[in-house]
């Protein structure tokens, strides 16, 4: 069952003992999202039951399939920004045949899960939230828990499986069109041949490359899951509440993956 | 459950799953081409301690004969032979001669390194299989301290040995020789700056075009003569021609000089076997020689005494006074003749007369 307390901030005249007070709720509100997420994670080997089965695919349908116009749009112009950019300042150099190497190697390290789980956040993580905070203030959710039907079971444990499944294949697809985009622009506008952008791109690539980046997707899909579902089940004060739900949901995803992908590619790389 | 609820699920179940497959797939894909290793493809090691290795990484391209054939598989810092021990994964076995070159160099202007493989003097014994795994390789050049050094020399040529002070004379000449130019001074300067030239230059341009004209018309005089080759008209048009009549002429004084050769050699051959006068002349036998000589020494003995006035022919060409005595003895002689011719006829008729009795 969720706990709904929340840590009540007491009148204080010091400065500072408000700033502590504010610390201490800050930490209950991460402390109660970090621990829904673990919940859900713990319940995930429950994902191959008959009842949740179906919304664990559903869900995944929603995050990947819905998913993939706006992501094919985004990665197709990302590389070609990419590439024509990089392409330039290369060209002065006579090295234009290395662009390949450059958008491949940019997109697997980094920009590949910064967009998708960028995508993500804003469209099924705000989702995700608007959905669970309309439940929450129609006390939906406390009629499933009437009803001894965990809502983070039923709820949040599909959602971050989808979350966590389908991040990474995303990652992948977007990495995928974005060097499709590149090669686009390479050959287009840079003259530099299919073959010898294809050459560059995978020479310079190595698998350490693809595969960190696709695990951070994967940390990437555990933070919109544990910021979106906590927005949702904690959303309180109506339509409006919800609105507040979901504008946070994508601003502190944002801001989590941005400092989340900065720590771990300097684990990765530093 | 509804059996269109139930539908609805198995085809999101169904496109979730194909979706997954196929990313999985693209993923193991990409996987196997990124680490550039074909699973099914034989792969050669072999390993090389270098002293310093400047910042090659594992994965990075080994060439041969510019030709990328493998990749760095592993590095790590050898304590023993106080260098860095690098294994290559070929895709391909290569044979290295004992003064084969294993060298780390720049990939490219933006960075990386490479491994490049020399192979060595083929006519060399292969080095042994065993040395395959405990190769030499040789120090990475140090880029920066060889142009460190060469800027260096080139200050101090530049500076020291005086280089900048001709440079900069050199150059205080160059400006002089382009104001003049500009001014107009000098043949350069008034073939830039006057239009005497350019007139002259004009009219030389005239005469080439009647040069050309020339050229032209004699070219249509060589076109006209090569006509009339080709139609066979004047003697050397009817030689190339394949008119027959010249040809038989020419064949048949072709005859006549053979002939006329057969002659001379045979005259030749009398010639050469002595026979005849002239052959006598020629011939080795030296008794015509010695007759002919014979007969020169003796007319010019003649001649000689002719000329010393021996004799009396001698005498009678350069004496004057036998001269005048034979002109004598010759007027005389007329007149004794003319005595005789006015006589003739007494005498005639006297003999007639008195032989008759």
């Amino acid at each position: 069952m969720l706990n709904h307390d929340q840590y009540q901030c007491p009148e204080c005249e010091s400065m500072f003992a408000a700033w502590g007070h504010q610390v201490l709720a800050f930490s209950q509100r991460v402390g109660q999202a970090v621990l829904l997420n673990t919940r859900a994670l713990m319940m995930m080997p429950l994902m191959f039951g008959k009842r949740i089965r179906g919304e664990v695919a559903h869900q995944m349908f929603l995050t990947g399939i819905k998913s993939l116009p706006v992501l094919t749009v985004v990665a197709l112009f990302t590389g070609m920004i990419f590439a024509l950019q990089t392409g330039l300042v290369l060209e002065d150099y006579g090295q234009e045949a290395e662009v390949g190497g450059g958008v491949t190697i940019v997109m697997l390290r980094e920009m590949g899960p910064f967009m998708t789980a960028l995508i993500i956040a804003a469209s099924v993580g705000s989702s995700i939230a608007a959905q669970l905070g309309t439940m929450t203030v129609s006390e939906e959710i406390s009629a499933l828990e009437i009803m001894s039907i965990n809502p983070v079971r039923f709820l949040v444990m599909p959602r971050l499986v989808a979350l966590l499944t389908m991040m990474p294949l995303l990652t992948l697809y977007t990495n995928v069109l974005a060097v499709a985009g590149g090669a686009i622009i390479a050959r287009s506008q840079l003259g530099v041949e299919l073959q010898a952008y294809l050459d560059t791109a995978v020479g310079i690539a190595r698998n350490k490359d693809l595969y960190s980046g696709l695990l951070k997707a994967t940390c990437f899909g555990y933070i919109i899951n544990m910021v979106a579902c906590y927005q949702g089940l904690y959303t309180k004060g109506g339509a409006v509440g919800v609105g507040v739900a979901t504008r946070s949901t994508v601003v502190i995803s944002f801001l989590v993956i941005l400092i989340t992908g900065f720590i771990l590619t300097k684990v990765f790389y530093g | 459950m509804s059996s269109k609820k139930r539908r609805n699920d198995v085809t999101t179940e169904i496109v979730v799953g194909a979706f997954m497959f196929t990313i999985l797939m693209v993923l193991l894909t990409l996987t196997v081409v990124i680490s550039q290793n074909k699973i099914w493809q034989q792969a050669y090691f072999m390993e090389a301690v270098f002293p310093d290795i400047g910042g090659l990484k594992e994965g990075e391209t080994v060439f041969f004969r510019g030709v990328r054939i493998g990749n760095v598989n592993e590095i790590r810092v050898d304590d023993e032979s106080l260098g860095v021990r690098v294994k290559l994964r070929l895709t391909r076995p290569v044979t290295l001669y004992p003064d084969y070159r294993l060298t780390v160099e720049p990939a490219s202007m933006l960075g990386g390194m490479r491994l490049d493989i020399a192979e060595g003097s083929p006519q060399l014994p292969p080095i042994a299989d065993e040395d395959y795994m405990n190769l030499e390789g040789e120090p990475v050049a140090d880029l920066l301290g060889e142009a460190t050094e060469t800027i260096q020399l080139i200050r101090k040529g530049l500076v020291e040995d005086g280089t900048l002070d001709n440079i900069k004379a050199l150059t205080a000449n160059l400006r002089s020789i382009s104001d003049d130019i500009q001014q107009g001074r000098g043949t350069i300067g008034k073939l830039i700056q006057e239009d005497t030239l350019h007139s002259e230059a004009v009219t030389l341009v005239q005469e080439l075009q009647q040069s050309a004209d020339d050229f032209r018309k004699v070219a249509e005089n060589v076109r006209t003569i090569s006509d009339r080759l080709v139609q066979g008209h004047g003697t050397l048009g009817k030689l190339l021609s394949e008119d027959p009549e010249l040809y038989n002429d020419l064949t048949k004084t072709m005859e006549e000089i053979r002939a006329a050769s057969a002659d001379a050699r045979k005259v030749m051959a009398r010639l050469e076997a002595g026979e005849g006068s002239l052959g006598r002349l020629l011939s080795p036998d030296d008794q015509v020689y010695e007759d002919l000589q014979a007969t020169v020494a003796s007319l010019r003995k003649f001649s000689t005494d002719l000329e010393a006035q021996q004799g009396t022919i001698g005498k009678l060409i350069t004496d004057d006074e036998i001269y005048g005595k034979v002109n004598d003895l010759l007027d005389e002689a007329r007149a004794t003749l003319d005595d005789f011719r006015e006589t003739s006829p007494i005498t005639t008729f006297s003999s007639i007369f008195f032989g008759a009795f």
